[in-house]
């Protein structure tokens, strides 16, 4: 067997690994929860929402738990954490700055600071099932994302190094105008903070309606750019010989990729890590093709998210943990362990 | 210390309550410091009155003009002034409500025994064993104070009398026992009384403006729940007194903060008088609901964070879940210690009503993952004043606990007349 024949069978396992991993930690998540629920009455819970027998002998509290409460849930954790490792990827692609993570055009200040107008104003509105809070988060992305990419637009052209300053400093900005706003309102602190740690606490099938189309056609339409990328990583130069448009590339990832996020924090909170960590763990497992690493990192950013959330409902009893905290905590030893092994190979 | 067990205190006044069923005023011996005494007593819808000739040999002079009937209490250089029919009673510059009201028969004034022994500083009780009810004198409050707040001790030389008041309930706690004029400086959430918005603000819990209170020149800054530790100890650096005290814990811990607050104001009088007449309401609610059977007591959730930002509740053992459960609600998140609570639990829980301030109401009926349950689907979330739930003072057990009466039990109501 030649050396690139192994190579490829190699990354073909991981991608059947990863989606053996995700599919049984789903299956396995779904018997996980603060209230207890009998294996068997979870099988028979989900056997029936298939279109299998009624359930005369379990309690319809449970059955709302397992089919309301914690499979949209587990739909929406591997969605949100397979589109930050995709956004990630790309945007480590088109910056080519390991740095880039989704959240680089001020995705997360920008909702983190709708969030926090939402909470105080104490603005109870709702729009399909979405609390006024997940709009203006929403909203605040998507107004961020814009002001970033305006100041850093230059005619037609739109520079890596103006997008990340920009969006540096509308980070700053934002943040220190939420300081501001929680220390008038000491009072909705708690609450502040704890929106933009994370949490798909109240999930429901309303969010995964909502983030699952734009989830899956901005993953395929950044995968369809996978070879554009696979030639920027030469160099703007290079791709642009190779017929690339870098510059069309460049504006096109931008906004699909922004967009997907702004919809991820909207459902989530702020989930930092997932999307700057998986990719790169995967690049050094399997290279940097972006044809194979884009949808590895879709898989790989689902099974890491979902097995976070997973602990972040069931690691103490009767309370939740915000998962960006578990993310941290999880990832980061994860990522400096792989960092230490594959260190002479970093460029 | 007061009230440091509350099992044999409920147990005490039920018996009271059993015990002297009869509505005729009767001659009745009562132990006063050990001696045997006779006093002319009555009962009324479950409390005991005593005659006003009665308190002469305890240092009080009563006098009637039409339905108003003043007591001079010559000990403490105090006045009470009652109206007979009427709940509402002035004790010196303070006004608290009882849940009892004072009525003249054939020329005498009768007066809440219990209310009035307090008052006066004296543990009122019941002793089985001679089927006497008990007045023992306490130790009367004398400065300096010490007033401890878990391993700190504060002592207080004189009666303070410029106040910057750092949390709400403390606010609340000093116009209450008629210290309101002693506050020159609150927080920006001290919003009750209404008096107090006339007072200068000097920031939030956490982040008072120290400059503010230093311009104020107080003689005490008193911190309690949200306190921040480095400025507390620049103002004691700055040579201002300053008192702390943790959140309270239960229903005990409100009514030792009151005559805490009441000792170094120098309103110890008025504290008790408010500390009695609170106990009494709680002791009638937790009456009224000794009757319901167990089968009958209704599920009950508190609300205090949901949706997106996690499931929070009053676990049982803050003073939130005391009060449900004192009136008589079972809070369904009793087995969980502080405020964290988990969606699929409460699901699980599905408790027959909700209480929660409207915000967090309005995210129960619009997501849908609180569908199923059955408070919703009945629309028996119950909407509370945040402000009287969430602060340890006076207004949880006044209004609070009648709130959470009246909802759950109606039939009880109108027993809660005040």
């Amino acid at each position: 067997m030649s050396e690139e024949q192994h190579i490829k069978k190699h990354k073909n396992k991981i991608v059947i690994l990863l989606a053996a991993a995700l599919a049984a930690f789903a299956l396995f998540s779904v018997t996980q929860g603060s209230v207890k629920i009998p294996l068997r009455d979870v099988a028979k819970i989900v056997f029936s929402a298939l279109g299998g027998d009624a359930l005369a002998d379990i309690k319809p509290t449970h059955a709302f738990i397992v089919l309301q409460v914690r499979l949209p849930r587990i739909f929406l954790a591997a969605m949100v954490g397979g589109v930050l490792a995709v956004i990630g990827a790309a945007f480590q692609a088109i910056f080519r700055n390991p740095m880039a993570d989704p959240y680089v055009m001020g995705v997360s200040s920008g909702a983190a600071f709708g969030a926090t107008i939402g909470t105080i104003l104490g603005w109870s509105a709702s729009f399909i099932g979405f609390s006024g809070i997940s709009i203006l988060a929403f909203a605040g992305a998507l107004s961020t994302v814009a002001i970033v990419y305006q100041l850093a637009r230059v005619g037609t052209r739109v520079s890596a190094t103006g997008i990340l300053l920009a969006g540096i400093v509308m980070n700053a900005l934002l943040s220190s105008a939420i300081s501001l706003m929680m220390l008038l309102n000491h009072s909705k602190i708690d609450k502040i903070v704890t929106w933009t740690m994370g949490s798909f606490n109240a999930s429901s099938w309303d969010h995964v309606k909502w983030i699952a189309i734009p989830a899956l056609l901005g993953s395929l339409m950044l995968l369809s750019d996978a070879r554009a990328f696979n030639a920027l990583v030469m160099g703007e130069e290079d791709a642009q010989g190779m017929g690339v448009d870098v510059n069309k590339l460049k504006r096109r990832t931008l906004i699909v990729a922004s967009f997907l996020a702004a919809f991820t924090v909207s459902v989530s909170g702020i989930i930092g890590f997932v999307g700057l960590v998986v990719p790169h763990l995967l690049r050094m497992m399997i290279g940097s093709d972006h044809r194979r690493l884009l949808p590895v990192s879709f898989l790989g950013g689902a099974l890491l998210l979902l097995v976070c959330d997973t602990m972040a409902r069931s690691l103490i009893e009767n309370m939740e943990i915000p998962v960006g905290i578990i993310t941290a905590l999880i990832g980061g030893p994860f990522f400096l362990m792989l960092l230490q092994r594959h260190k002479r190979e970093l460029p | 210390m007061i009230n440091t067990n509350k099992l044999v205190k409920s147990f005490v006044l039920a018996l009271i309550l059993v015990l002297s069923i009869s509505s005729a005023a009767f001659a009745q011996n009562i132990s006063v410091n050990g001696q045997s005494s006779e006093m002319t007593t009555m009962t009324v819808s479950g409390r005991t009155y005593v005659a006003m000739g009665d308190l002469t040999a305890f240092g009080v002079n009563g006098s009637i003009e039409g339905a108003a009937i003043t007591l001079k209490d010559t000990r403490h250089q105090a006045t009470l002034q009652f109206k007979a029919a009427s709940n509402v009673v002035s004790v010196n510059d303070a006004t608290v409500t009882l849940d009892a009201k004072p009525f003249i028969r054939n020329g005498v004034a009768y007066l809440p025994l219990k209310f009035i022994f307090e008052t006066m500083n004296y543990s009122v009780g019941y002793d089985a064993a001679t089927h006497r009810i008990t007045l023992t004198q306490n130790k009367e409050f004398t400065f300096p104070v010490t007033i401890q707040d878990g391993a700190l001790s504060y002592t207080i030389d004189a009666p303070v009398d410029r106040i910057v008041s750092l949390a709400p309930s403390v606010t609340e706690i000093l116009f209450a026992i008629g210290a309101g004029d002693t506050v020159i400086g609150r927080t920006i959430y001290c919003d009750y009384p209404a008096e107090s918005a006339s007072i200068r603000t000097v920031g939030t819990m956490y982040e008072p403006d120290l400059e503010g209170i230093l311009d104020l020149d107080p003689d005490a800054v008193i911190a309690a729940t949200h306190m921040n530790e480095d400025v507390m100890n620049a103002l004691s650096n700055a040579g201002i007194e300053t008192v702390t005290q943790k959140t309270a814990e239960d229903i005990d811990d409100i009514y030792v903060l009151i005559e805490q607050l009441g000792a170094i104001t120098g309103h110890a009088y008025e504290s008790r008088a408010l500390v009695a007449s609170l106990e009494a309401k709680q002791d009638r609610v937790v009456n009224l609901v000794s009757q319901l059977p167990t089968s009958a007591k209704k599920r009950v959730y508190y609300v205090v964070g949901t949706g997106e930002y996690g499931e929070y509740t009053a676990g049982g053992d803050t003073f939130i879940g005391e009060v449900l459960e004192q009136s008589g609600a079972v809070n369904v998140a009793a087995s969980v210690s502080g405020w964290n609570y988990t969606l699929e639990d409460l699901l699980d829980d599905d408790p027959a009503y909700i209480f929660g301030e409207a915000f967090n109401l309005d995210i129960m009926k619009t997501n849908s993952n609180y569908s199923i349950l059955s408070a919703v689907k009945n629309d028996r979330l119950v909407e509370i004043d945040g402000n009287v739930f969430s602060r340890p003072g006076p207004r949880i057990i006044d209004s609070g606990m009648k709130t959470v009466i009246k909802t759950l039990y109606p039939q009880y109501a109108a027993e809660l007349n005040y």
